[in-house]
């Protein structure tokens, strides 16, 4: 079930909603909770629940064995076997095809077909990120198994995120208290995400597979190229970004307090702090479980360089199983190995502003890689960017008129991307605030109309 | 930030305004699947839950789809967001031509070297057309094949030069309407053309003994469905016995107009939306069943004929599979479609049939449906130069293209509709005139009947199409007065038995 579905607004929320509040207890809301985040994920995967329920039951009992055992290579054991059931499970679903094809072809033997459950990748981090937690602190130890897969499956972060610490939500699990206030600010962040999603990203990425999947129609060009990856890195940021304010929203309604996973990251000045500012909660797990784990960048340059090439290379391969998705990964670890120990010196006299375009610049050439799984298109679209060696107009009249046909949308949707409301004098923004709810009321209307209207629904972090 | 009280309150009512409107929308909705003729598509029904259904999360997807297609005034919701996303549209006139130019461009020439391999994407090529796309012709004399020299001397009997109240006005001078420069079909009847063989001589029908008619059953239904194997067929229309025998008696009001050996045809073609259900190749339909067409029959009298459209064209949709009968991104039928209807009159008559190679033909893109359907119009040319008159205050010709080929859509056919009347010559000598009484789904049947006819004339009566006034005279007086011996009437389900127009506005202008 996405958010963004009538099914879910008009039917799953407000009954869960409301037998969450009905419930008095946290062991009530948690029970309602639990059973509604299992119709949540069965409601799409029917099957692959009953893994989900399967792999966390497994890992508990690792993390029993990590708790009660006494010698540190036992508890080590167990954590490893907490690890890697999960890691198996979706290198199994999701890279097995991509990482044994070379082989199974050499054999002439076909690769078993698995369809990948939705948010395998999500939920695989989470228990992960539980069975360190519980090997760091024994205090974090989870006695309750239906509590663990409550945090586990959770369903406003179970499909597409933010990924959730442990740590961070153990004793919302426990105890935890749902004022007016949560109510009010989740629902509203709910529905900002509803916006951002349906009248936003979905309109975006229908010029984007428009275009670029006639692109024998409109025509190859350098302002084209530029103009495509501008508007499928608004669809990217505000599909998933929209879906994290849901996620944190409707979380915020049941009590939990999720961290935030987006932070305008087009407006930064470089390529780290970009992903400082996107999906801030994979970075946090790569760097807590991955880089640091590994030495980070407390044993010399080069020991930190090969640090970074091996999370590059992992965040790379999370976001996909095909080489695209890798090389994505790698031209962002060139990026940060050069802005940190080659130009670190040079970037300070260039001045913010600049920064910002040359980094927003760079991005966008990193979705055109991420956007296209054929190699070959992929350089063909990238040299387009840069005239093809002059052979490439600078735009053409067909592209134009796609431009006129959106006009301002895509300005409105680039403005949207960057915190303008700072602009504003602090009266004007408590204005706004207070007026929220009306404003709010017609995004959910306009939301609600587009949904009944459009078939074009995908969530893009669903499969990864 | 401390929230106040009235956001609170709103926040509540936004998950109670959601629940309302689910609740209401399982309570309310109508749980069969239906058509819907302008998206051209099978709004999806109330999903069944089964074990097979729920473990492969078919029946979630399925009621997702039934919430969207069963929303509350679900088309003005479809309007109104379209008109919102039109807010930002800023094309020209002209832009939007050369943008819509240049994608068919694209598609014909991904059609012509055969760049997709997706029979859905793309109209269907080779093996699936030849019927559908004759090799052009030069020729515009029909086919000697097709011709079935007919008797000559057997003419029908005409009926009296009738005395019209309104007095025509021979000097009008026409308004001339935009011709089709590319293609310039409506040529006038030249005197020095040879008079062409007809294609069909009228016999007349010996008298039959009067026809005893046994009124229906009162209360008794009739109605169209898709046959579904075994299980229950789904059913599309329903049509009570007593606007059945309301609209044969309006047949039969009809036939009164019309000399003795006077016939009437009488057809009533379903939608596209239920026409290509069951084309597609995966199509859960068997074939379809309509009993409204035998009951009518029954009740109307001797030489009105009541042709059964859905039994026509059951096996070419159903068993052939053939798939340009009807429109994806339109509610009618296609020429394809309107010549399986005219073969069955004609054979039924006893006449030889134009084939429908024998005309020729020409592609333009009209639109592509959701599912990636590609739509072409096919205008075609007459087998002999027609001239296409509208008329006015009798007599006061308005020329009109016969076909107007730079339109894109169904217009292009007759250059849509034009009221209050509307007169083709074709020359072919056969002292026989038709008039063909319909909606817009009558502009593609019109063309075919053309070579049985020396005039063909054409009015709608639907409400407020016709207009006496305008026209010059009464429904009757035109009839007797452009000396009319056969009447054609094609009608969409949306007008035929059921619809206000047939039940109220057709007796009443037919009785004028």
């Amino acid at each position: 079930m996405v958010f963004s579905s009538l099914t879910y607004l008009l039917l799953f929320m407000p009954i869960v909603v409301g037998l969450t509040f009905v419930a008095k207890s946290t062991s009530g809301k948690n029970a309602v909770l639990l059973a509604a985040s299992l119709v949540f994920y069965g409601w799409g995967e029917p099957l692959w629940v009953y893994a989900l329920i399967g792999l966390t039951f497994l890992v508990w009992l690792c993390a029993v064995g990590m708790h009660r055992a006494k010698a540190v290579w036992l508890k080590r054991l167990f954590l490893s076997l907490a690890i890697l059931l999960p890691l198996l499970v979706l290198a199994y679903v999701k890279y097995a095809g991509f990482l044994l094809a070379p082989l199974f072809g050499l054999l002439g033997l076909e690769i078993p077909q698995v369809r990948m459950p939705l948010g395998i990748s999500f939920f695989t981090f989470q228990i992960i990120t539980y069975a360190v937690d519980a090997y760091r602190d024994d205090g974090l130890y989870q006695p309750s198994p239906l509590k663990l897969l409550l945090y586990v499956s959770c369903f406003p972060q179970l499909v597409a995120g933010p990924i959730v610490c442990y740590r961070d939500v153990c004793a919302e699990i426990d105890n935890r208290q749902i004022t007016a206030d949560d109510f009010v600010c989740g629902a509203k962040r709910f529905v900002f995400g509803l916006g951002k999603k349906v009248l936003l990203a979905n309109i975006c990425g229908k010029i984007v597979t428009d275009v670029v999947a006639n692109q024998a129609l409109y025509g190859m060009s350098v302002l084209g190229g530029w103009y495509m990856a501008l508007l499928y890195s608004l669809q990217i940021y505000f599909d998933f970004s929209g879906y994290s304010d849901m996620a944190i929203g409707m979380g915020r309604i049941f009590g939990f307090h999720y961290a935030e996973n987006f932070r305008y990251p087009y407006m930064s000045t470089g390529v780290s702090e970009f992903w400082r500012r996107w999906h801030i909660s994979l970075g946090t797990f790569f760097r807590e479980y991955v880089y640091i784990p590994l030495g980070g960048n407390r044993k010399g340059a080069a020991r930190q360089i090969l640090n970074l090439l091996v999370v590059w290379s992992l965040t790379g391969l999370w976001h996909g199983a095909s080489l695209n998705f890798v090389l994505w990964g790698l031209y962002y670890f060139v990026l940060i190995v050069l802005e940190r120990f080659v130009f670190r010196k040079l970037l300070t006299y260039i001045p913010s502003l600049i920064k910002g375009f040359l980094t927003y610049g760079l991005v966008l050439v990193g979705w055109v890689i991420f956007y296209f799984p054929d190699t070959g298109e992929m350089l063909l679209y990238l040299s387009s960017l840069f005239g093809s060696g002059g052979t490439l107009p600078l735009y053409t009249q067909q592209l134009w008129m796609v431009v006129c046909q959106y006009s301002v949308f895509p300005v409105l949707a680039l403005a949207a991307a960057f915190p303008l409301i700072n602009l504003f004098s602090d009266d004007v923004k408590k204005r706004l605030r207070t007026f929220s709810v009306i404003w709010l009321t017609l995004v959910l209307i306009l939301s609600v109309m587009m949904i009944v209207g459009q078939s074009y629904n995908p969530f893009i972090y669903f499969r990864f | 930030m401390k929230e106040g009280k009235g956001s609170f309150l709103v926040a509540l009512w936004w998950i109670i305004g959601c629940f309302c409107l689910g609740v209401l929308l399982l309570l309310l909705a109508p749980r069969q699947a239906r058509m819907s003729t302008t998206e051209n598509r099978m709004l999806a029904g109330a999903p069944e839950a089964s074990l097979e259904t729920l473990m492969n999360g078919e029946f979630f997807t399925d009621i997702e789809e039934y919430l969207c297609d069963s929303y509350f005034m679900r088309q003005e919701v479809i309007d109104a967001t379209d008109e919102l996303l039109g807010v930002f549209d800023r094309r020209t006139e002209d832009q939007r031509m050369i943008q819509e130019e240049a994608r068919v461009n694209q598609l014909l020439t991904m059609d012509a070297q055969g760049a997709s391999d997706q029979e859905d994407v793309l109209p269907p090529r080779n093996g699936d057309v030849p019927d559908a796309l004759p090799t052009p012709t030069a020729s515009l004399t029909p086919s000697p094949t097709a011709t079935s020299t007919p008797a000559p001397t057997a003419t029908p009997a005409v009926a009296p030069t009738p005395t019209p109240t309104a007095a025509p006005t021979a000097t009008a001078s026409p308004t001339v309407m935009p011709t089709d420069t590319a293609t310039p079909a409506t040529t006038p009847v030249s005197t020095a053309t040879p008079a062409p063989t007809p294609y069909a001589t009228h016999t007349p029908v010996p008298t039959a003994t009067p026809k005893v008619i046994v009124p229906l059953t009162e209360g008794e239904e009739y109605g169209l469905w898709l046959l579904r194997g075994e299980d229950n067929p789904d059913r599309l229309y329903s049509y009570p016995s007593e606007n059945i025998m309301n609209f044969a008696g309006t047949l039969n009001l009809l036939k009164s107009k019309l000399p003795e050996d006077g016939e009437i045809h009488y057809m009533q073609v379903p939608v596209a939306s239920v026409g290509t259900r069951l084309c597609s190749r995966n199509s859960k339909y068997s074939g379809w069943l309509s009993t409204m067409e035998d009951a009518l029959q029954s009740q109307v009298e001797n030489n009105i004929f009541i042709h059964n459209i859905p039994a026509i064209l059951n096996d070419p949709l159903s068993v052939n599979k053939e798939t340009d009968l009807f429109y994806y991104t339109d509610h009618h039928w296609t020429p394809k479609g309107a010549w399986y209807a005219l073969e069955a009159v004609m054979k039924s008559r006893g006449y030889p049939v134009v084939g429908f190679d024998e005309y020729e033909y020409q592609r333009r893109f009209m639109g592509e449906s959701d599912n990636g359907r590609v739509d072409w119009t096919m205008p075609m040319d007459p087998l002999l130069p027609v001239k296409s008159v509208v008329l006015r205050n009798l007599t006061e010709e308005t020329d009109c293209p016969f076909m107007y080929h730079q339109s894109t859509n169904y217009m292009v056919y007759l250059y849509g509709t034009h009221t209050p009347w509307r007169r083709f010559d074709t020359g072919y000598g056969t002292d026989r005139k038709a008039l063909l009484i319909c909606d817009s789904f009558g502009n593609v049947f019109l063309p075919y009947l053309l070579p049985y006819y020396d005039e063909v004339h054409m009015t709608d009566l639907r409400d407020s199409y016709y207009d006496a006034k305008e026209a010059g005279g009464t429904f009757s007086e035109l009839v007797a007065y452009h000396q009319i011996d056969d009447i054609y009437i094609v009608l969409s389900t949306s007008n035929g038995i059921n619809s206000s127009n047939s039940l109220r506005v057709f007796p009443a202008t037919i009785s004028q």
